[in-house]
């Protein structure tokens, strides 16, 4: 399993997300795809609605790890999961169903 | 968006017009900002990370402590500068902002530039730009290169790093930079368990950093932070390869086995063996990020050791664009202690032609940091033959059926086959239109080298003459909700610089 590297480390204050409607807990200063891989769920999208996607190359230019975040008008925009950072309370959807 | 404590948003003028606009936060830039900081210019740095750093020296968050981050010489004068950059007078730091285009502004007096951040889109305008973005890992396409799990290995890294996050439990790292080997060893050091590190070139290669002479291992800590984690991998009883690939990743939902086999063609098929593994991290190399130079119209030239595309420039880092100056890993992938004295170069460059030094002080400025750049420079070229894999090995790699762009899931078979359909596509750009290869999200990151270099292959052309996909702007995607809300704000707010 994936984990948080716990020596030597103190994070942020711990927060929660909502990940297909299930509450995630995670820290403040994580990006969406800490909070994600952590609670287990690396596959972010579907490709062409065949190919499963999970964070590549972690910065930004592959966009493999696109999902849906909720913003303050109530509607999924897509976001790059290794750009975006966790805030409380957020809702997020991954995108395997759907393209 | 997180900002340093010096932050001050009076170095841009409300129009957003500034002297000097640096994209790209990492070791060229911040070396950059150092240079200029007492000479009294307003910098506008852009980079899409929330703090400065660039890869190598990716920041946790602000809300995390690390003790004892990147400890360790390899790192000590890069986090120097970086201090002493993040302090710098006179500097807006624009971080999580994405720079989506170049353009020339007042009939060619100032360049405008549009961007993406926390605060919406908005265009800066800037007397001179300096681009130092930096490069990301070479994409290697081999059957089952995108499933889950199959990373770039400066992704894993980036995640311990930045993020004190490992992505999984058991790694087989692959390539043929040693940098896997100092990642497979923070791996381990936190607790991953690492089943194979695989290397392409035989061991004797690897060890040829012996033979060099001593001036240019006097440049080489790397080599030495190399060579460490590789007797501390040993000893911990992991299996470091030499002469041996990753041909297939196989898995159901993400990758459960990497298949490694001997890099001779006369190997024996029984030979391969399966490597269990819930992340397979991906070494091959480095390109330059050069998309932003080349939508801008700069001059690049291929060079095949230095990544693939560079941009062309002369002594003082201009480019060829007015106006634009580059500096690091796009003039040719050469890591951060090279990126850093370009950075000082540019910023000489940048001085000189705003008339803040003489030519003559410039030019003996200039010859301090080319002295130890010639000495850095060596150790690069030492480290670019020691890291090129073997000739023939990334080609070897794809079968027909792999899928060579992850985005438009294009496959190698596709674009064979249209190659000899089609017999007057001869670039790179033919075959996008011609079969979306490169047409989507990343738009050609990941894909452009491969299709350039199997156009090439095809045709029997050399890659200037095939060429790489257009670079256009935005230069990465952009949400159509960003644009309407910027322009909304437009309209109720102060009005942002307009491109002429």
């Amino acid at each position: 399993m994936a984990h948080r590297i716990e020596h030597d480390v103190e994070r942020g204050r711990k927060i929660a997300i909502y990940v297909n409607g299930l509450p995630v807990e995670c820290f403040e200063g994580e990006t969406l795809a800490v909070a994600l891989i952590g609670a287990g769920v690396l596959q972010m999208n579907r490709r062409g609605g065949v190919r499963l996607r999970a964070p590549y190359c972690n910065m930004g230019a592959c966009f493999d790890c696109l999902i849906a975040v909720k913003n303050e008008q109530g509607r999924f925009i897509r976001r790059r999961a290794c750009m975006a950072p966790v805030q409380d309370g957020m809702k997020v959807r991954t995108l395997i169903d759907e393209e | 968006m997180s900002e340093t404590a010096t932050d001050s948003h009076s170095t841009e003028t409300l129009r957003g017009e500034v002297d000097l606009a640096i994209i790209g936060a990492g070791p060229a830039g911040t070396a950059a900002i150092e240079m200029l900081s007492p000479y009294g210019l307003s910098i506008t740095v852009i980079d899409e990370q929330p703090r400065p750093g660039g890869q190598i020296y990716r920041q946790p968050p602000e809300s995390f402590t690390v003790k004892n981050w990147l400890k360790g010489g390899l790192y000590k004068e890069g986090l120097a500068r970086l201090s002493a950059a993040s302090q710098a007078p006179k500097v807006r730091w624009r971080l999580s902002t994405t720079v989506l285009g170049l353009f020339d502004a007042q009939g060619g007096a100032h360049t405008d530039l549009w961007i993406n951040g926390p605060e919406g889109m908005a265009t800066i305008r800037a007397r001179a730009v300096l681009l130092a973005p930096g490069c990301y890992e070479a994409p290697t396409p081999f059957p089952g290169w995108d499933l889950p799990g199959v990373m770039g290995a400066g992704g894993v890294q980036a995640f311990v790093k930045s993020q004190q996050f490992l992505t999984g439990e058991r790694f087989v790292f692959a390539g043929a930079h040693p940098l896997q080997l100092i990642v497979a060893d923070q791996v381990r050091a936190v607790g991953g368990r690492v089943e194979a590190v695989v290397f392409a070139q035989s061991a004797w290669r690897a060890l040829a950093a012996a033979r060099a002479p001593l001036t240019v291992i006097g440049h080489a800590p790397k080599f030495i932070e190399a060579a460490k984690a590789f007797l501390r991998l040993r000893a911990a009883g992991v299996k470091v390869l030499f002469g041996r690939k990753i041909v297939a990743a196989e898995g159901e939902t993400a990758v459960e086995r990497a298949q490694v086999a001997k890099l001779s063609p006369s190997a024996d098929a029984a030979a391969r063996q399966w490597l269990p593994c819930d992340i397979l991290a991906l070494c091959y190399g480095f390109l330059p990020s050069s998309e932003l130079a080349r939508q801008a119209g700069a001059e690049v030239r291929w060079d095949g050791e230095g990544g693939g595309w560079v941009v062309a420039h002369d002594a003082n880092m201009r480019s060829t664009v007015d106006r634009l100056y580059v500096a690091g890993e796009i003039t040719g992938v050469a890591g951060a202690d090279v990126a850093a004295q370009e950075g000082r170069l540019a910023a000489l460059g940048v001085l000189r032609d705003f008339d803040l030094l003489t030519p003559q002080e410039a030019d003996t400025k200039r010859r301090a940091v080319m002295q130890k750049l010639n000495g850095l420079n060596a150790f690069a070229k030492l480290l670019r033959r020691l890291s090129a894999p073997p000739k023939g090995v990334i080609d070897g790699l794809a079968d027909a059926d792999t899928i060579i762009c992850r985005c438009e899931l294009v496959r190698r078979g596709d674009l064979e086959s249209l190659l000899e359909d089609a017999p007057h596509i001869n670039t790179a750009d033919g075959a996008k239109l011609a079969c979306r290869v490169g047409m989507g999200l990343c738009q050609g990151r990941y894909c452009g080298q491969t299709v350039t270099s199997l156009i090439a292959d095809a045709r029997n052309l050399n890659e200037e003459e095939v060429g790489g996909f257009a670079a256009r702007a935005p230069v990465k995607p952009v949400l159509l909700s960003d644009i309407v809300s910027s322009e909304t704000q437009k309209t109720q707010q102060q009005p942002l610089a307009q491109a002429d």
